[in-house]
């Protein structure tokens, strides 16, 4: 054991180590040591000696004043690294108190400290600090504004619905001609009147926010999910015809294809509960006659329809419809659910059950039959070759002007593929397919190889069994395996006589 | 990654008007500013050939296109150039050809692999091989002009004492995790079960009783 001699001197040792750590090199200059405690404040094994910097800047009354205070500020953010709450807490007021002239700063200063004390888990004191930086600041409504909403928002996460919709209605009479902070107010009593399932509330507070001035300068996702609560309000109280017409509108002020799509979805969702079929097939399809540049919906949509009119025993119709489902399903899943909506129909339309499992066979065995022989007597003939595809001219029209204005990349080639499936035209489709593969690069090449036999080649053959020689084809090319053309595992080109 | 200009056709003509208008830039294809890189191999594709395809582009956005892979060519080419921005140009050239759809003259393999060879810059190496890539193809609606094209850039490694950079090797890796993902085969085929109508059974024993046979007349015989 030391004895307390050679402790003391190891003491002051470590000390004097310390001080010298903290200690600038002579010359160094305050900016160089603020960039300095800046950088070491990332590292945990350095931390301390940022904050041993910044104490030594802060300190020094010859170190300028914005330097001063860019050096508490890393001081913070070093204790909030550290998850020293507190510390930070401590650090901020002395912060503030140093420089009680400076309103931005001030401002920030208690804005900080509420964020620390929340991260500390400690909501009252964080609101507290609020209302104080409103005490000091009074006057400036901005400031006031602001913290009364950050003061709702502390209060809606703690569940506090109530002392959230007040205080989010003290923002609004800070500044009454301010729209912006109205916009954010109301859109915080709207959650607030959400979450405790006061639907007319909700729905009142939403149709006050969408009138709002500030409505269309509101950010995208925002506004989204403004419309999608009220519509979902509007659900909850059973007010489906409102609803409806809520959602048509929605898709009217959208400019954002994709998202008017989504809203074309909820309008035909609607407009079925409130005992429309007819409106929602016409919302349906306008998710390809109104927004043709995109196609993420497509398939929802025409599922939609195909549903739509087999459920009202129109079997004609609903036979088209899964006739085109087929052709655009991605996969397996998808293949398997065109294929009983086809077959549902069928056995609608005359109950003959043979002609249904026929298609259903087909999909599931191809012209080979289950023995995945050709020429013997299980070999199936596929029931719908016989059918033509249907023709929408309006479908056709809107796609022939979206295809003109495509564009001229792997992904626009993809997109008149899409459009081609959705009207009817496979071969056109699978040759728009193999165009996009053949225009795409290492980012696309994998996801359009896919789609080019999944579903364009599958769609023309009108069956999904045997696909193998296409994914070997697409690996190696024709000249097989070993590169080598003119080898024994060359390959046939399974794409050619599809394109014919 | 996609080329940085994203807009496609109509910043590529942006872009080379910008760079033709300063008149800082060749307009004709490899006579580049500074030093030209091995120039049989990087002779800049000829003119012909490449009009969109099915995009339908009119001829007027074919011929601008031209001109501007001619800039993007130009810059690759100029030594003097930054690595990132000659990098860039190359991007933006094989969005080029991609709007173009003219992967599939030999040139335009030839030009990737001519200026590979006299770069040991690792980004522009990385835009060269993912346009080679894509040039190696042609066109064609498989990878066999891939797996042939990276031979090549073996052969030319080999030949030309070549060091391929981590980024170089990166696309390579890329590619071959994204052809042995797409060469398994995606099952497709539904197992559907068969629809079945359940037959219907009538027990008419009790509703439909014969008649009761008549009783043969009394006193008849």
């Amino acid at each position: 054991m030391r004895d307390p001699k050679s402790l003391a001197v190891l003491l002051l040792v470590s000390v004097a180590a310390g001080t010298a750590l903290a200690a600038a090199p002579a010359g160094e200059s305050a900016e160089k040591r603020v960039d300095r405690a800046w950088r070491a404040r990332e590292n945990k094994a350095e931390r301390a000696e940022a904050i041993r910097l910044c104490e030594g800047l802060v300190g020094d009354a010859k170190v300028q004043p914005s330097l001063r205070s860019r050096a508490f500020e890393i001081w913070i953010d070093a204790l909030r690294r550290d998850e020293k709450w507190d510390d930070a807490v401590a650090v901020s007021e002395r912060w503030r108190k140093a420089f009680p002239d400076d309103k931005e700063l001030q401002v920030r200063a208690y804005y900080t400290e509420s964020d620390l004390l929340r991260q500390a888990k400690k909501d009252p004191e964080a609101v507290e600090r609020l209302r104080a930086l409103i005490r000091a600041l009074p006057d400036d409504k901005a400031v006031v504004v602001d913290a009364h909403l950050r003061i709702a928002g502390i209060f809606l996460e703690g569940r506090r619905y109530a002392e959230c919709r007040d205080e989010a209605e003290k923002a609004m009479q800070a500044d009454p001609e301010n729209a912006k902070a109205a916009a954010g107010a109301l859109w915080l009593q709207a959650d607030a009147a959400y979450r405790t399932e006061d639907w007319e509330g909700a729905v009142a507070l939403l149709k006050r926010l969408m009138e709002n001035p500030a409505w269309k300068e509101t950010d995208f996702w925002r506004r989204r999910d403004a419309r999608f609560r009220y519509g979902d309000c509007l659900d909850r109280l059973k007010k489906f015809a409102d609803e409806q017409a809520h959602y048509e509108a929605a898709e009217k002020a959208e400019p954002d294809p994709k998202q008017a799509q989504e809203y074309c979805l909820r309008a035909a969702d609607a407009a079925l509960k409130a005992e429309r079929p007819d409106d929602a097939l016409r919302a349906c399809e306008r998710v390809f006659v109104a927004h043709p540049e995109a196609s993420d919906h497509w398939y929802a949509a025409q599922r939609t329809i195909a549903d739509l009119h087999l459920k009202r025993g129109r079997f004609d119709e609903a036979l088209q419809a899964a006739r085109i489902l087929l052709d655009a399903a991605s996969d397996e899943g998808r293949v398997a659910e065109a294929a009983r909506f086809l077959a549902e129909a069928l056995k609608g339309l005359d109950r003959n059950v043979a002609r249904a499992n026929a298609v259903l066979n087909y999909q599931r065995f191809g012209p080979d039959g289950e023995d995945a022989k050709p020429g013997t007597p299980d070999d199936l003939k596929d029931p719908l070759a016989a059918m033509p595809r249907p023709t929408w001219p309006d479908r056709e029209r809107a796609f022939d002007e979206a295809r003109k204005k495509a564009g001229d990349d792997a992904d626009a080639m993809r997109h008149r593929a899409m459009t081609y499936l959705h009207s009817g035209h496979p071969k056109e489709a699978l040759r728009c397919f193999v165009d996009a593969f053949g225009r795409s690069t290492q980012r696309d090449f994998q996801n359009l190889g896919r789609e080019m036999i999944c579903v364009g080649a599958r769609a023309v053959r009108g069956h999904a069994v045997g696909l193998d020689p296409f994914f070997a084809f697409v690996n190696c090319g024709p000249a097989g395996p070993d590169g080598k053309p003119g080898t024994a595992d060359d390959l046939k080109d399974p794409f050619e006589p599809l394109l014919k | 990654m996609r080329p940085f200009f994203g807009g496609g056709m109509i910043a590529a003509l942006a872009l080379a008007a910008a760079l033709g208008a300063a008149g800082a830039l060749p307009l004709g294809g490899t006579a580049a500013r500074g030093a030209e890189p091995e120039a049989a191999g990087a002779a800049a594709p000829d003119a012909a050939g490449g009009d969109g395809g099915l995009a339908g582009l009119s001829a007027a956005d074919v011929q601008a296109l031209r001109g501007a892979a001619d800039v993007l060519r130009g810059i690759a080419l100029d030594e003097a150039e930054g690595e990132d921005l000659r990098a860039r140009a190359v991007d933006a050239l094989t969005r080029v050809h991609e709007a173009l759809a003219d992967w599939g003259r030999p040139q335009v393999k030839a030009w990737y692999l001519g200026v590979l060879a006299t770069t040991a810059s690792g980004r522009l190496q990385e835009a060269l091989l993912v346009g080679g890539q894509a040039a190696g193809r042609g066109g064609a609606p498989h990878l066999g002009g891939v797996h042939a094209f990276w031979r090549e850039v073996d052969a030319l490694a080999a030949a030309k004492g070549l060091a391929l950079a981590q980024e170089a090797l990166r696309v390579r890796k890329d590619f071959e995790d994204r052809a042995a993902d797409l060469a398994k085969p995606r099952r497709m085929a539904p197992n559907v079960a068969p629809l079945h109508l359940a037959p219907v059974k009538f027990n008419l024993a009790g509703a439909l009783k014969p008649y009761p046979e008549p009783k043969p007349e009394e006193g008849k015989k």
